[in-house]
């Protein structure tokens, strides 16, 4: 008796529950259902502000650590917003926000599964699949047209369709993508003093790059007595865009890649991890790390930039902006240490190898249910104008405060892809000619102001090192003429590798470094690029040349 | 009269915490129905594509489930048991200091490693073991060769189980000595003046009087049968050994970089669940016919 | 109570000492390396030049930490969940296991609840269900939302229910010859005599609101209403290009007096101090032989 009555009450209980819950879902359930505003109505131009004041709920990743801003202001409420109300009559507000990105990807997550979503966020590419499959996001195609600035439309051009065409489903643009920004392929930075101390030149090919790893090793380049230099560093994944210690200069001077989507001449999509040409340079890494010139931890060490900030190896892999870190803490450590950025090693066409990056990442979506889309762009609009000091009326806001650019509402940047090396040529100009007059960036500018210190007193100031090596120094090792840029032509997800590249992309890292670290024989690598088409590589490749021929 | 309004007290006393339990466990519970779905965030959850058991059927076909699935219940096992040896001897040892301040201050000493987590703590491991680190040294110095413990799929097992035993056989300890506390000390009296021996103390005294403590605790560790330690192993591996030590938890997180993945994980979320209570409920089954024990 | 001096005791006793000793230090030295962490230099701390002693002592980590208001305003939120939580999780604890803790001719029915609580333990929704349940009843951004979804710390109840199991039943049965109720013999009776178990699971109550994160960040729509280790957790210093690559030299100043390394340790001493206080203040309950002279034989 006691226990039906318990059991019948938990049922009721229960069931009450269920009601609630259920009656919650279908609330938001008939909100989106809603009709979409009037698209015949005037989106306006650019910089057009309302009539009335509207007000924008966004969600963002923003650290309200050191923000410089002046007391009484907050990263709700600043400067910038204000200016943003003063020029649109738009009034943005945050619905959410947390201190990290990986917080706000996951809270966006959660966000996206309860539907309960602010006007205009960012999400990376699987949330925004998601979104318009669930059909979550406004249409952005004519707000595009009609209310992007020139400016903006630019920055887009130079990826060529590679980013806006990301952001497209069905021919319709569904989000303003973010840019990341190229020329972040990873080069060879060597100690340019350890090298004169052993009368060694910079290498040309892989076996220069050997002899000058194995006279780090055995010839005591630190000069404390102690055979404790390590020749050169990796990483478990062995290479990748962006990732420092990745082996990448040593792949590309044999034309390998790791993980890139290649078409050849006649339209094949081939995947180049299973090229022959890595089966080389794979034969050729695991020489060197047979004969010691490698570290032999890399695949387990948790931290290789311990290696570099202890000036215990001559060579890192990385891209130009390393002298912020780790090389910084190198210097610091050893104030002799005089690190330089080469395009070396070479291939056999006598260039360097390098591949790009993902154009883009992340996307700014606007909710389906905002009456207002194109407020959205004119926002980015002004604060692009604003970050890039354009528009006279903001370029003045806390001048001489270091307020980061990310201070803004919307946490996309778009730029030029060749910004760095850009910005570079600029620089290097101005230094030769001694007048940084014919800067008008700021960023340049300051930049100039860090280059000059650091020549007066060398490293003295470690962060205007830093800038002076990375911006005036380490770009040089950018410039187009030697380089044979190489293009992934395909960044996201077929049905096939929903189900296999898990598995996949495991036999290949799995492989690929035991071959390197001797566990397992060079022909491992045939076995495994049978084994790689014959588990679904075939029909990804095959999935993927469909998507493309679209 | 007594007897029925004892009882009624009794639901009572249960009722506010049931209550609880039902809205914030039992009625997320039903929402493991997305483990039959292919969720799609954003989505209904009545409005998801039904998929049936492909969830688990995916996980049961990738070429190494064997691998990782064996790799999940040996670890897992492993540190069940050691779980329960190594603090309950360390309790044991504890309980026979008789000086004050250094049995608190080993009790002290011993539960701050609980706290730390796996991203320093691998640093820290990751250090010790390397080429140059401590036990690396002391090989040489006996003349042996260094090993690259991390890299070896002899040892990463191994080096699993035991750093994570050492990482909380100390808060485990605490449960050891309430239990011990609970202990009559007058059996100890009439023991020592029977003249028995420290060992016989133990064994026939200490012993059985936390064996309930003891029964109650690998019972319940046995919910853990599947989980093998994400955090620590996801900090710890890396491709040489997802031969050994590449867990349920580790393959499903790779999934999820490349594709959603929520149907999968709650269909091995369930799956966790439902092993865990068979093995509960036999334990408890067991305990009752061949012990005449009832373990709750 | 007079302890045998022979040598073989002894030698025993030695052992143990030696055997309890090693382990401690084992114990120390992880937390004691990442205090010196904390408190080094970042190039130093980076170039792994760190051992037993700070090198480049300095406090740029803390600075970072304990300048912000809102380290203190989130101090205070955690503590208020530490309390309130920690004290519905204790009286829940003790009025769940109390029933559990009789036979089943006493209370017929126990098992259902049992296994229910089993069955809790085991099971869960996940984290989007979760979630869905506490925002649906609106308790995001609120203090509730920290206290309620784990109010019943089942774990706890198991164990407390297993150590009234183990009271003598003489206790509760002279109780009950006298006239009382079961509420009386629960609060009077039981809950003094069970001291050192309510001891443990206070302490684990504690520890599992104070290092409670997650829940923070997923139900607190700003840093505001974030509870101490949810506010410290994203406190990380940001080396990624796109971020540093519009950064001013005063910012990469700023930057390079502290890394994430020498940042996570004193994250993680801060977040650790009042734990490390609290259980050597709990141990004075961990009182041997409670129960002597409560049950006359």
């Amino acid at each position: 008796m006691k226990v039906k009555t318990t059991v019948t009450a938990v049922i009721l209980i229960i069931s009450m529950m269920m009601v609630l819950v259920g009656c919650n879902e279908s609330d938001t359930e008939s909100n989106s259902s809603a009709p979409q505003p009037n698209s015949q109505k005037e989106l306006g131009g650019p910089y057009d502000a309302y009539d009335e004041p509207i007000t924008l709920n966004i969600a963002k990743s923003i650290s309200t650590q050191n923000t410089n801003l002046p007391s009484g202001d907050t990263v709700e409420d600043n400067e910038y917003y204000r200016f943003i109300q003063k020029k649109l009559n738009i009034i943005v507000k945050h619905e959410w926000q947390t201190e990290t990105s990986e917080a706000y990807d996951q809270k966006m997550g959660l966000a996206i599964s309860s539907r309960d979503l602010p006007d205009a966020f960012v999400v990376n590419e699987q949330q925004l699949k998601q979104l318009v499959e669930a059909d979550l996001i406004a249409d952005l195609t004519e707000v595009y047209e009609k209310t992007a600035s020139p400016l903006i439309k630019k920055y887009y051009e130079s990826y060529d369709d590679r980013v806006l065409s990301r952001a497209t489903f069905d021919g319709k643009l569904m989000a303003i993508p973010s840019t990341n920004i190229g020329g972040e392929f990873n080069l060879t930075w060597i100690r340019q003093d350890w090298l004169d101390k052993l009368g060694l030149q910079p290498p040309k090919t892989v076996d220069d790059l050997v002899a000058i790893a194995e006279a780090f090793v055995k010839n005591d380049p630190d000069g404390n007595g102690v055979a404790d230099t390590i020749g050169i560093t990796g990483v478990p994944d062995l290479a990748g865009y962006n990732v420092t210690h990745g082996f990448d200069p040593i792949f590309g001077a044999y034309n390998a890649f790791k993980g890139l989507w290649l078409q050849d001449e006649s339209g094949n999509v081939k995947y180049s991890s299973t090229l022959p040409e890595m089966k080389t340079a794979l034969s050729k890494l695991r020489d060197m790390y047979a004969s010691g010139i490698i570290d032999k931890e890399f695949a387990i060490r948790k931290d290789t930039n311990e290696l570099v900030a202890g000036n215990k190896v001559g060579i890192v892999f990385g891209p130009w902006w390393i002298p912020y870190a780790p090389l910084s803490d190198s210097v610091k450590n050893d104030t002799k240490a005089e690190w330089r950025a080469f395009q070396l090693p070479l291939g056999e066409n006598g260039k360097y190898n390098v591949y790009g990056q993902n154009p883009t990442g992340r996307y700014l979506v606007v909710s389906k249910d905002y009456q207002h889309p194109e407020a959205v762009m004119k926002v980015f609009n002004v604060q692009t104008d604003g970050i890039r000091k354009l528009d006279p009326e903001s370029k003045d806001l806390y001048v001489g405060l270091n307020v980061n650019w990310t201070i803004w509402p919307l946490s996309i940047t778009v730029d030029y892809e060749d910004v760095v090396y850009r910005g570079y040529l600029q620089l290097k100009e101005a230094w030769d000619k001694q007048d940084p007059s014919i800067l008008t960036d700021e960023e340049l500018k300051a930049e100039y102001e860090n280059v000059r210190k650091n020549e007066e007193n060398p490293k003295k100031d470690i962060a205007a090192w830093a800038d002076a090596t990375a911006r005036l120094e380490a770009p040089a090792a950018l410039a187009p003429e030697n380089l044979n840029y190489v293009r992934n032509v395909f960044f996201g997800v077929t049905p096939t590798m929903e189900q296999k590249w898990a598995i996949l992309s495991k036999m290949e890292n799995e492989t690929l470094l035991k071959i390197v670290l001797g566990e397992e024989s060079l022909d491992a690598f045939d076995r495994f690029t049978s084994e790689w088409a014959s588990l679904g590589g075939d029909q990804i490749i095959q999935e993927i040349e469909e998507t493309i021929q679209e | 009269m007594r007897h029925r309004s004892d009882i009624l007290n009794y639901h009572l006393m249960l009722l506010p915490g049931v209550i609880l339990l039902i809205i914030f466990s039992i009625v997320p519970i039903l929402g493991n129905v997305i483990a039959f779905q292919r969720f799609v965030p954003g989505k209904d959850i009545l409005k998801q594509q039904w998929v049936g058991l492909d969830n688990f059927i995916f996980m049961l076909q990738i070429p190494d489930s064997k691998q990782v699935f064996w790799n999940t219940i040996a670890i897992a096992s492993m540190k069940m048991v050691l779980g329960i040896l190594v603090p309950l001897v360390f309790s044991l040892l504890l309980h026979e200091v008789r000086v004050g301040w250094f049995k608190q201050t080993v009790q002290s000493l011993v539960y701050l490693p609980h706290f730390m987590s796996w991203v320093i703590l691998s640093g820290i491991l990751v250090m010790i073991l390397s080429l140059d680190g401590i036990v690396n040294q002391i090989l040489i110095l006996f003349g042996l060769d260094p090993i690259m413990f991390l890299a070896s799929n002899k040892w990463f097992r191994h080096i699993i189980v035991w750093s994570d035993v050492w990482k909380e056989f100390g808060f485990s300890t605490i449960v050891y000595l309430a239990a011990l506390t609970g202990v009559n000390p007058a059996l100890y009296e009439a023991a020592e003046m029977d003249g028995a021996s420290r060992w016989g103390k133990l064994v026939h005294i200490t012993l059985p009087g936390i064996v309930p403590t003891i029964v109650l605790m690998l019972t319940l560790s046995m919910g853990n049968i599947l989980n093998a330690g994400f955090e620590q192993i996801i900090n710890l591996y890396n491709p040489i050994v997802y031969e050994t030590g590449d867990v349920i938890d580790t393959y499903v997180y790779r999934i999820g970089l490349v594709q959603m993945q929520y149907g999968l994980a709650t269909a091995v979320g369930l799956l966790k669940s439902v092993v865990a209570l068979i093995l509960i409920a036999a334990s408890y089954r067991l305990a009752y016919r061949y012990a005449n024990y009832r373990i709750f | 109570m007079v302890r045998s001096q022979t040598l073989p005791s002894r030698m025993v006793d030695l052992l143990i000492v030696l055997v309890l000793t090693v382990s401690s230090l084992a114990c120390l030295y992880p937390i004691w390396y990442t205090i010196m962490l904390s408190f080094s230099d970042q190039a130093a701390a980076n170039a792994g030049r760190v051992w037993l002693w700070p090198v480049g002592f300095n406090l740029g980590s803390y600075q970072i930490i304990l300048e912000d208001a809102q380290f203190f305003k989130s101090f205070g939120i955690s503590l208020e969940r530490v309390l309130l939580g920690g004290a519905i999780q204790f009286i829940l604890t003790v009025m769940m296991a109390y029933p559990l803790s009789k036979e089943k001719d006493q209370f017929p029915g126990k098992m259902y609840y049992v296994w229910f609580l089993i069955f809790c333990m085991l099971f869960s929704g996940g984290l989007i269900p979760t979630y869905l349940t506490v925002t649906n009843l609106g308790l995001q951004n609120s203090i509730w939302a920290l206290v309620l979804p784990g109010a019943v710390p089942i774990f706890n109840v198991i164990l407390l229910m297993n150590f009234f199991r183990n009271l003598p039943k003489e206790l509760s049965e002279a109780a009950v010859v006298d006239g009382a109720g079961p509420w009386y013999v629960m609060l009077r009776m039981y809950v003094p005599l069970s001291l050192p178990a309510l001891a443990t699971v206070t302490l684990f109550s504690v520890v599992g609101h104070w290092n409670s994160f997650f829940d923070g960040l997923i139900y607190m729509s700003k840093p505001e209403y974030y509870p101490l280790q949810t506010y410290i957790q994203q406190l990380v210093v940001r080396t990624d290009p796109q971020f540093m690559q519009n950064l001013t030299s005063e910012e990469l100043i700023q930057m390079m007096k502290v890394s994430n390394k020498t940042l996570n340790s004193a994250k993680l001493v801060v977040a650790m101090i009042p734990l490390i206080l609290l259980y050597p203040f709990l141990q004075r309950f961990f009182i041997h032989g409670l129960v002597l002279g409560s049950v006359k034989e």
